[in-house]
């Protein structure tokens, strides 16, 4: 089983102590994200590092969680899908998470951002997952 | 800890360890036992740094504010 994460759900398991953490960590190797969203987690840091942790400490969290839980997909890998991607959903930035999941064999997108992925053209090629919907997919399989 | 294996089994191990580079089944019994401890240390570790990051009372939405006003400020550079 595979399941897509965005950018809000890698940062969530980096800052809160709970669920989307715990469910993270509990399945290395279910879950995959395009590089740009570890990367857009590093960039990120100023707005969600609030306790002022120091950055080496941020970069071997997200090297960790890359080499032993989450699936880091290269943006390479779907270049291709990238066009039809940005034509589904409103925010580019959302636009490789969707690619990565038009590209491989997929359970969905799990996000906390489900207003923005709405659209019905992107629904009738993708599922959207709640932390909710993801809870109940693990403990079904 | 002793095993008993089928010779047709244990030769079929020989031929894809030799594959894989390893000379005796000694020396891959010991990297995959490295492997595993490389990944418990790993995982400790991990769970040591995300305990050091997180906050208190921080919602999914809080999330998704911080990144939303990232991007909103990314596009205006």
């Amino acid at each position: 089983m595979t399941i897509i994460v965005d950018t809000n759900v890698i940062i969530a398991t980096l800052i809160r102590a709970g669920i989307v953490r715990g469910i993270l960590t509990g399945h290395p190797g279910t879950f995959a994200t395009p590089a740009s969203c570890l990367e857009e987690s590093w960039e990120t840091r100023g707005d969600w590092n609030r306790q002022g942790v120091p950055e080496d400490v941020i970069r071997e969290a997200l090297d960790l969680l890359a080499r032993r839980v989450v699936i880091v997909v290269p943006d390479s890998e779907f270049q291709g899908r990238l066009a039809e991607a940005a034509g589904l959903i409103p925010d580019p930035d959302d636009a490789p998470v969707v690619a990565l999941a038009l590209a491989i064999d997929n359970e969905g997108i799990w996000t906390f951002n489900t207003r923005d992925f709405a659209p019905p053209r992107l629904l009738a090629r993708v599922r959207v997952l709640t932390t909710g919907d993801v809870k109940r997919l693990l403990e079904g399989s | 800890m002793l095993f008993r294996v089928e010779e047709a089994l244990l030769e079929a191990l020989d031929r894809a360890l030799a594959a894989r580079g390893f000379k005796t089944r000694n020396e891959w019994f010991r990297a995959q036992v490295r492997l595993v401890l490389e990944e418990e240390t790993d995982r400790k570790r991990l769970s040591q740094l995300l305990d050091r990051l997180a906050m208190e009372d921080v919602t999914e939405e809080d999330v998704l504010h911080m990144v939303k006003g990232w991007r909103a400020r990314k596009s205006r550079r």
